[in-house]
């Protein structure tokens, strides 16, 4: 695998919305699983899971964005953006998993080796980022091009292993959005910045 | 002319039957065990270290003989796979269900949880069911659960537990987690039985801390919080 030919695994069967699925522990173990094969498939990568771990993420992860839900439906899209990247801070700074040694092929300039367990968690809540914006708002998502580049990877994994919260914001630069660095893990805070990056690009206009 | 009985013939509750089955098997292969560990088998010179192993085997076939007899009785009278029913209704098969599903259920979280065996008791289950809807459980599956909480731990329907001298959850609290992650299994969609347990125990784990100081209300409110989350 190279990292332009990031692709989504096929994610479980459900017949309920992503966004809802999602948050079952069920379908997420699920969904994890086979993120990680299809990393597996592609580039021989192995990785060890630690259930326990992952639901003590999940459930972490699911108080804290029931306790930020916005109640106006216009914040859902941002919403959707700020749940995945808590997500990925959640899963880094805990790492519910873990690498085998790397296969013999193994270039460590591609992100994949460099960071197995980064680039997998990382590629998870981006696909599932995607795959819930399309079903929910019919939007096509794209990775910018940065994300590809083994630079940024240096970067985002020395400032994850000292503030897990820089995480989110490397989500957001993955995501091609603007990066929220002081507080990314309030959504109000995200949303205030959305509306103050409006205001002044109107009194601009 | 029909064959008929003069009388109604009382239910028989399988539960009762079900759990000496179940015990036999418990002690006969715990006894096992403890002699295994107990005896020095390898220091005894023959012929007695051969007599020792007969002896065993014989422990050992006895209680699998009593286990295996009674138990396909038991099974006879009740259909061991059926889903858990709802938390809240007073069908009247409802009871034995419940019982035949926390035994599962129990066994299975208790596995997950660290025990090695475990010792679940249905007749103890149906009492719990009992007492619960015997006070009206209400409409709320939450606040039903929790009360089952409270009530299953009451009557001890976890029996026994071979639990790992070195594990760093303790037993009494594994016995509120495991309660806590099949009552948590239970509520929403019944299919799924097994795997609904399997992931509620880890949810149940994560949310050690919350459910060790819980009050029948706190309970509540987590069963509500997480129904939706398995």
């Amino acid at each position: 695998m190279t990292m332009s030919e990031v692709q989504s695994p096929p994610l479980p069967a459900t017949t309920e919305p992503l966004r809802v699925a999602i948050r079952r522990l069920r379908w997420f173990r699920q969904a994890f699983a086979r993120q990680l094969e299809q990393i597996r498939a592609e580039s021989g990568l192995t990785l060890a899971v630690d259930d326990r771990k992952l639901a003590r993420i999940f459930v972490d992860w699911l108080r804290q964005i029931e306790a930020q839900k916005p109640r106006d439906p216009t914040a859902r899209r941002a919403y959707f953006d700020f749940v995945s990247a808590l997500m990925l801070r959640d899963l880094l700074r805990d790492l519910p998993l873990r690498a085998d040694p790397l296969p013999a092929h193994a270039d460590t300039a591609l992100p994949e080796y460099f960071w197995p367990e980064g680039f997998a968690c990382t590629l998870f809540c981006l696909n599932i980022r995607a795959a819930v914006l399309e079903q929910e708002f019919n939007a096509e998502t794209a990775l910018a091009p940065v994300f590809f580049d083994l630079r940024s990877w240096w970067s985002f994994r020395e400032n994850v292993g000292s503030d897990a919260n820089s995480a989110m914001g490397f989500f957001d630069v993955f995501t091609g959005q603007n990066p929220d660095w002081q507080m990314p893990d309030s959504f109000r805070h995200r949303l205030d910045r959305a509306l103050a990056g409006a205001g002044a690009a109107a009194a601009l206009d | 002319m029909p064959n008929r009985s003069p009388f109604p013939l009382p239910r028989l509750d399988a539960a009762p039957i079900k759990d000496v089955a179940r015990s036999l098997r418990f002690v006969a292969e715990r006894g096992g065990r403890t002699l295994k560990q107990a005896l020095p088998l390898d220091a005894l010179p023959e012929p007695a270290a051969r007599l020792a192993e007969g002896a065993f085997a014989t422990v050992e076939r006895l209680g699998a003989t009593a286990g295996r007899g009674v138990s396909g009785l038991a099974h006879s009278l009740l259909d061991p796979d059926g889903p858990p029913p709802p938390l809240t209704t007073d069908a009247a098969d409802a009871e034995a269900r419940f019982a035949t599903a926390m035994h599962a259920g129990l066994t299975r979280a208790l596995a997950q949880l660290g025990a090695t065996e475990a010792l679940v008791s249905e007749a103890a289950a149906e009492r719990a069911w009992r007492q619960v809807m015997a006070a009206g459980p209400g409409a709320d599956e939450a606040a039903a659960a929790a009360a089952l909480h409270q009530a299953l731990l009451a009557v001890g329907a976890v029996r026994e537990v071979d639990w790992p001298e070195d594990a760093t959850l303790p037993l009494a609290d594994a016995r509120g987690l495991a309660l806590f992650a099949v009552l948590l299994a239970m509520q929403g969609d019944p299919g799924d039985f097994d795997n609904r347990v399997a992931a509620a125990t880890d949810i149940a784990l994560a949310l050690r801390a919350d459910i060790g100081t819980a009050d029948p209300a706190r309970l509540a409110a987590l069963f509500a919080e997480f129904h939706d989350h398995v």
